[in-house]
Parts: C-alpha cells; sequence; structure tokens
C-alpha cells in the first residue's frame, strides 16, 4: 500500500539570468504594486538595489527602499510601511533582513502586539502580505523556512515562507569563505539526511537537486577563494554564478528543514555547537552538521534504505553506474568524507574531520551518537 | 536609523522606441507573408475569421496587434489594444524580455521554455502564431540571424527563399 505524504512548499523560486525581470509580472499577480524593500548596508553600497529598479523599469511597481542600519529599527520600517500605503516586502538581503522583513509582516498582518507579547506564537492562520526574497548571500537556509525569530520569542507557520525567491548571479555579493562553507555544509547534510532516510518522493525530490547543487560548487569556491578572504564587495563574475548555486541549495534545504524540523543532523549540529567551549569559524554549525551526517550514516548503513542511491547526487550517473549495488553505501560516505578532506586541504587554517578532532570529549561523543539514530528509518 | 529612499523605476525610452519600430515592422511583415507565402496563409486559413491576436510586454507594451477579417483579409491593426476585442494575448512578462528576443539574444522557443512569456487564449491558435512568427522572421532576417531566432532553420525551396522573400519585403514596406 502506498504511503501518504506530504511535502509543501509555498515558494516559488525563480534561479537564473533575468531571473528577477519576472518580479514584476509574479507580484501584479499577487496584486501588489507597491513593494516596501528593505535591505542591509553591505548590499546598498555595493549598489543591488540598482539591479531591483532596473527590473523594475517600464513596469508600474513603484518601490520604497529601506536600508537597516540598527536592530532599533523596526518601528520606523513599521510606520514607514502603513504611513506610505505599501502592500507588499521584499528582503534584499539574508539573515537579519529576512528575519526583520518576516516579522513585520507578522506585525502588519496580526498587529504589533502580536509580537510584543505572543501568546500563541506557534499558531499564524491566514495569509500574510506577499512576501519577496532575494538573497545576496550563501546562507543556512533559516531565510527560506517558515519561521523567525523576534525579542526572544520563536515564531513558526507556512504562511512565513516568502510567496518568491528569486535568486541570481546579478545580486550575489563577496562572501567570507567561512559563511560559503556553513551555508553549504549544513545544506549537504540536511539534503543528505532527507534523500536517504525519507520515503517521501517529494521531498527526496528537492533533496537530490540540493545535494547535487553543493556538490557541483562548493569545493570549486573554497579552492578559488584567496585565502578564505572574500570580503563584502561585489563578488567577481567567476565567482558569482557558484554562490548563486549555493544559495540556491540553502534555498532548497530551507524548505526541507520547513516540512523535517527533527532533522537529526540539525539537533546534533546545535548540541555541539552549545557543548563546545569556543565555538569558532572553524567549528561552525554547517561542519558540525557535516560531521554528524557521516556519523549518522555509518551507523545506519545497514538499516538506512535509500543510502546507496546517495551515491547518484553526490557523483554523476557513470560513476553511480561504476558501483556495484551493495558498495554503493559505503561508496556514498566515502564521497563526503572526501569532500571534507578536500575542503581541509584547502583551508589554510584547517578543520577538523572527526568528532575528536573537533575537540569533544568520548562522553559527549557518546551522546551525539545516542542523538544520531533512527528508530524506524 | 532607517536610511529610506523612493525608487523611481523610470522608463527606458531607447529600447521602448526599437521595440515599437521593431513590432511595427513585423506586424506589416504578416500581413505581407499572409497574402504571398503558402505556409503563413495556410495557418491563417485554420484561424476563425474576425480573429485578433496581439504580441506585446506586459505591462504597458508596446504591442502588435494582427487581425483577420470576415472575409478571411489578414490586417496590421496597428500598436494599440484600447477598444478592441483581443482573442489572443501573448505577452512577454517584462519589456526587457521582449527586447532580449527582438535583439536576437533569445530564441522564442527558448524565451518559453524559461517561461518568459504567457498566454492568454487558446492554445493551438497560440501555437499556430508562434509557427507563423517563425517563419516571417526567417524571410526578414538574414540566414544567421534566424538561425538565432528560430529552433530549427527550414529548409525551404529557392523560390521561397529568394521570391516569396522579396514580395515580403516589398509588400511590408509599402504596407501592401
Amino acid at each position: 500500500m502506498t504511503a501518504l505524504n506530504h511535502f509543501l512548499c509555498r515558494t516559488k523560486t525563480a534561479f537564473g539570468t533575468h531571473a528577477l525581470d519576472h518580479l514584476p509580472f509574479d507580484l501584479s499577480g499577487m496584486n501588489a504594486r507597491k513593494p516596501f524593500v528593505i535591505t542591509d548596508q553591505a548590499a546598498r553600497d555595493a549598489g543591488v538595489h540598482m539591479v531591483l529598479a532596473r527590473a523594475c523599469r517600464d513596469t508600474y511597481l513603484a518601490p520604497g527602499l529601506a536600508t537597516l542600519t540598527d536592530a532599533g529599527d523596526f518601528e520606523t520600517l513599521y510606520h514607514l510601511f502603513v504611513d506610505k500605503g505599501y502592500d507588499s516586502i521584499i528582503a534584499l538581503g539574508t539573515g537579519q533582513v529576512v528575519q526583520t522583513a518576516k516579522a513585520l509582516n507578522l506585525a502588519l498582518c496580526l498587529g504589533p502586539e502580536r509580537l510584543r507579547s505572543p501568546a500563541d506564537p506557534g499558531q499564524i492562520k491566514g495569509p500574510l502580505l506577499p512576501l519577496v526574497y532575494i538573497p545576496t548571500h550563501p546562507e543556512s537556509g533559516q531565510d527560506t523556512a517558515g519561521e523567525t525569530s523576534f525579542s526572544g520569542h520563536c515564531f513558526v507557520s507556512a504562511h512565513l515562507m516568502p510567496d518568491i525567491a528569486v535568486i541570481t548571479a546579478d545580486t550575489m555579493l563577496g562572501t567570507p569563505l567561512a559563511a560559503v562553507l556553513d551555508s553549504g555544509l549544513s545544506s549537504l547534510a540536511a539534503c543528505c539526511e532527507v534523500f536517504a532516510f525519507s520515503g517521501n518522493p517529494f521531498a527526496r525530490s528537492y533533496a537530490y537537486a540540493g545535494v547535487c547543487l553543493v556538490m557541483d560548487t562548493l569545493l570549486p569556491l573554497a579552492q578559488q577563494s584567496d585565502h578564505g578572504d572574500l570580503l563584502c564587495q561585489k563578488a567577481g563574475k567567476h565567482r558569482r554564478l557558484p554562490l548563486a548555486k549555493l544559495t540556491h541549495a540553502a534555498a532548497v534545504s530551507g524548505y526541507i528543514q520547513s516540512n523535517f524540523p527533527n532533522l537529526k543532523t540539525r539537533q546534533a549540529g546545535a548540541h555541539i555547537t552549545a557543548l563546545h567551549p569556543a565555538p569558532s569559524a572553524t567549528l561552525s554549525s554547517g561542519l558540525c552538521m557535516a560531521l554528524a551526517l557521516v556519523h549518522l550514516l555509518e551507523n545506519s548503513k545497514d538499516t538506512c534504505p535509500w543510502l546507496g542511491k546517495l551515491l547518484l547526487p553526490l557523483t554523476d550517473a557513470a560513476h553511480y553506474a561504476g558501483v556495484p549495488g551493495p558498495g554503493q553505501p559505503d561508496a556514498a560516505v566515502r564521497v563526503i568524507r572526501e569532500l571534507l578532506q578536500a575542503l581541509y586541504e584547502t583551508l589554510p587554517q584547517g578543520m577538523p574531520e572527526t568528532f575528536d578532532e573537533a575537540g569533544l570529549t568520548p562522553r559527549q561523543i557518546s551522546e551525539i551518537s545516542n542523538l544520531l539514530t533512527y528508530a524506524h528509518p | 536609523m532607517t536610511d529610506f529612499m523612493e525608487i523611481s523605476p523610470g522608463r527606458h525610452h531607447r529600447k521602448r522606441l526599437y521595440l515599437s519600430c521593431m513590432l511595427w515592422f513585423f506586424g506589416r511583415a504578416v500581413q505581407a507573408a499572409a497574402r504571398v507565402d503558402d505556409g503563413v496563409k495556410s495557418e491563417f486559413a485554420a484561424m476563425p475569421d474576425n480573429f485578433t491576436f496581439c504580441l506585446g510586454a506586459f505591462p504597458s507594451g508596446p504591442y502588435m496587434v494582427v487581425g483577420k477579417d470576415s472575409l478571411g483579409r489578414v490586417r496590421h491593426l496597428g500598436s494599440s489594444i484600447a477598444d478592441r476585442t483581443i482573442h489572443l494575448h501573448m505577452m512577454f512578462k517584462n519589456p526587457a524580455l521582449l527586447f532580449r528576443v527582438f535583439s536576437f539574444q533569445e530564441s522564442t522557443p527558448v524565451a518559453n521554455a524559461r517561461n518568459r512569456l504567457y498566454v492568454h487564449g487558446d492554445v493551438p491558435q497560440a501555437c499556430a502564431v508562434v509557427r507563423i512568427m517563425d517563419m516571417v522572421q526567417v524571410f526578414l532576417l538574414p540566414k544567421f540571424l534566424a538561425k538565432r531566432a528560430v529552433k530549427r532553420y527550414p529548409a525551404w525551396p529557392l523560390k521561397r527563399r529568394t521570391l516569396v522573400r522579396a514580395q515580403v519585403y516589398v509588400r511590408a514596406f509599402a504596407g501592401l
């Protein structure tokens, strides 16, 4: 009997050349003519808002651009939006910009008092205002997930996912290598875990795409970086497309994390980050998730039903076809280990490849091992 | 303190002028080809009488309107869609995307594959209009440009490539 599977992704993802040119049409389809653009100083300084302005030429859109300069701007944003009669939100940036945009959307639709004293932050019913997400950096997947944090409260709802995500190389900014690695490895871990352990065909197809995007771009990007020193300026042409692809993978991992909030690698990553005495760039959340992924896959070789198939997105069809079926699970884990080893070699400061090297005690490793087991694959 | 500014998107006048000229000439060429070329004639013959279609860009044009009257004659009806019943809209989602097609950076099938245009009307007639557009582009453009504009450059007989093409050009310029 066929199992019942659900997968909700309410975000329309536009990726590639001239993807931004579709935005005016897509916004008009949601009855939005006056979008309120929230961006950060780095994107503003790099002139990314001009790319958006060019896409709005010869259309009816009349956007307003607000640049976040400090955390106390929320009330100003709220009053600007209401006073000037905007009808939709565009988050042009990553991280804080998107979280602010989601919180603003909540405040506008449910009232600002809902953010101040959320009686039941988990229950947000009804559609919010149209929200468009245009990233400028790869991130960890939180931006496209249906959750946001504001004033220490966490709000979770599918309505918080952006309506449209436009990922294009034109808006990509240079990113420090540590952030690229964090994003790539966390996306890889989330997508690999879902692909290997979930029987949900919709989730597995998203995960397949996410794994392919990371495997295509992460290592070349790390090898291109000038000793990890990609400062926040407009990224070079040769880096923009791989950065956009990695951002696409992060967006996909966000959709997956919204549907699978209890991913083992994510829980273990958070656990390791909390345990480690001094979390630094060398032990980011993404790296912790990647270490946890290897551990999880090693532990579950015999029980994991689709681990062998994971070799296909990790490599390519020719390589996959050349490995006999029984050897595919080992080969898949080996490919992930080789990727971590190759990344290790490209980094000047190195990075841990095992829990031991990450500085965890045997007791802590045992705790994490207990966390990394699937009772029902 | 939040820094705020209102963006005035403005208009790209040179691109609009280029597109208006191209669509105007293209519309006249469709009218001319419908009179002299059997391929275009047969595509229009399959369309109902008093059928009008437009090609343009969302949200405010420019547009090209072509119609077939009750006697079966095909006419270029100008660039205005106001006060007119349009049976088939073929619209690019942004004037910049229409410009990419009419500057031969992207062919119509590629633009379609990239979800750059939408159709409001019957799909079979939209397919017929695309076939007409392909034929007219082959008539109007030199081979190296036409290859970029259509999916597959057709192997036409010599008469169609030379005599009919010349007739289409003359009639398009003369508005016949």
